[in-house]
């Protein structure tokens, strides 16, 4: 008990100390530092200007337009890909079928659609959370279709002598198994889709936190540049975590290391 | 006792980067009801491969398998594979792995399969266990899981891969004890595969001695020591005799091997 504790104490200490000293060294240089440090505010007007943010409202406005796109895009994703995923890996023939094309377009950075999208669906909502939904839905039918490929094949043997046909072994056996690795890819997804999003907000929008930015840059408010890009380490951060938690909880049952 | 298993002239040829392997050739052996029949021989000998013919998981070559007189084509309930690494379902506790099986039969309510399902998990010494994950559970407590899942369904035959194999000394002696306590009661007919000859040597009524390159059988081994087989008589001269004499029929390879080199 106790040396959990002290171990706690130990990384809890070292943790307030990174950030500490990256708050010190920032606050120095751009306080006392050369020409180009200094365009920068230190961390105290950086924290008065997101407490006005916040106040004001604008940063919750602001947060709400990206996670919505965030959510959508990424739920467009799951319902998509995760089906055609399994399809993938259950059968050969879809796999062949869909195999050059996915290959081809998964390389391809979500960003280099906005043009095409932008042709399409203006800059609207639509196409945000098209760029979204593009770039989850890569990372899923592949996490999906390999999950799938990777089942325990001695699990497989197992379920078919104990009397299990196909569809019995795909939905209780495949399915569950591949779970794990699914959650592992939603937290992939979530993660790539929020920093696409954000750089899609700096191209085309007229809300959200890369707008944000983009907007405060053409008047050259470093501190809200700087306010918005802690905001979105944050969220991400907290979706990250809330993924994690929910995979924790849903799968008990894995053997982890350590 | 009549003939429950029987293999009809089966090869196997596997055909990889290292050229034709003749995993078997032209195996005939037939296991009667209700014995225990070990398969030992060196790693490559086609033994694991000949139980997974037996089991429907693989085709053979050439040549056919019978159960009951039923030619085996697929892999069935009657009979049953004990794997070597357990295979659990590891989402499932130990209740839901056992009533696994029973899903798949007609006419078995979940009243029913519970019931069954609980039988044999205490049947296997496994009461308290049964809302356990694998993950919980000790290697010994898992292949008594596995064993539970396969009695469950009430199979004609068991094949056990190795199915200690991956367990330490000591569990592994247990758990050949306990597999004769369950064999005596439940009388199921069991082909055992193991590259253990002690172990084969105090489980099995007969020992079929296999060879590589090709995969064959060199011998059957009748083994004269009547049950209920405690586990001291690992230590009487007869079960040394019988270890010595497998002993010798194995390592003949390895010194024809030897020699080659």
């Amino acid at each position: 008990m106790s040396i959990v504790l002290i171990k706690g104490a130990y990384r809890i200490g070292l943790y307030s100390l990174s950030i500490t000293l990256f708050l010190t060294i920032w606050y120095l240089l751009s306080t006392y530092g050369p020409i180009g440090f200094t365009l920068v505010p230190p961390p105290t007007v950086v924290f008065q200007t997101l407490i006005k943010l916040i106040s004001k409202g604008v940063l919750f406005e602001h947060a709400r337009a990206s996670l919505f796109r965030v959510g959508t895009g990424f739920f467009a994703a799951v319902v998509t890909a995760i089906p055609l995923g399994f399809l993938i890996g259950w059968y050969k023939t879809v796999k062949y079928l869909s195999d050059p094309i996915l290959n081809l377009l998964r390389t391809t950075p979500p960003l280099a659609f906005i043009p095409l999208i932008i042709m399409y669906f203006g800059i609207g909502e639509f196409a945000k959370i098209s760029v979204i939904w593009i770039c989850d839905f890569f990372v899923l039918v592949i996490v999906v279709s390999q999950a799938v490929i990777n089942t325990d094949a001695t699990l497989i043997k197992a379920a078919r002598v104990l009397g299990a046909q196909d569809k019995d072994i795909f939905l209780r056996v495949v399915v569950p198994a591949s779970f794990p690795a699914i959650l592992t890819g939603c937290r992939v997804a979530v993660g790539t889709g929020w920093m696409t999003l954000v750089a899609a907000e700096l191209i085309a929008a007229h809300s959200g936190l890369g707008y944000m930015i983009e907007d405060a840059l053409r008047y050259f408010n470093v501190d809200v540049i700087i306010a918005g890009i802690i905001t979105i380490g944050v969220i991400g951060l907290a979706m990250d975590g809330a993924v994690r938690y929910i995979e924790r909880k849903l799968t008990g049952w894995v053997e982890r290391v350590g | 006792m009549s003939e429950k298993i029987v293999v009809e002239n089966v090869s196997k040829i596997f055909k990889g980067r290292a050229g034709i392997v003749k995993a078997l050739q032209d195996v005939n052996l037939s296991i009667k009801e209700g014995e225990i029949f070990c398969l030992v021989g060196p790693s490559g000998c086609g033994k694991t491969t000949l139980l997974n013919i037996i089991a429907g998981l693989e085709k053979p070559t050439s040549g056919e398998v019978f159960l009951d007189g039923k030619k085996v084509d697929r892999p069935s309930p009657e009979r049953q594979v004990i794997f070597q690494q357990f295979a659990l379902f590891p989402w499932m506790t130990v209740l839901e792995n056992v009533e696994f099986g029973l899903r798949f039969k007609k006419n078995i309510s979940a009243n029913e399969r519970r019931k069954i399902a609980m039988k044999y998990i205490e049947f296997m010494g496994l009461k308290g266990f049964e809302n356990a994950y694998p993950k919980e559970l000790s290697g010994g407590m898992k292949q008594r899981v596995a064993i539970a899942r396969a009695y469950a369904v009430d199979p004609e035959v068991l094949l056990m891969d190795e199915p200690f194999g991956a367990l330490d000394p000591l569990t592994r002696e247990f758990m050949q004890a306990e597999l004769l306590k369950s064999w005596q009661e439940e009388k199921k007919t069991i082909l055992f595969v193991t590259h253990s000859i002690e172990e084969a040597v105090y489980l099995a009524s007969r020992i079929g001695v296999m060879l590589t390159r090709p995969g064959r059988i060199k011998e059957i081994v009748n083994i004269n020591i009547p049950y209920p087989r405690d586990i001291e008589i690992k230590l009487s001269p007869k079960f040394t005799e019988l270890r010595g004499y497998i002993f010798h029929l194995v390592s003949e390879e390895f010194k024809s091997f030897l020699s080659i080199k």
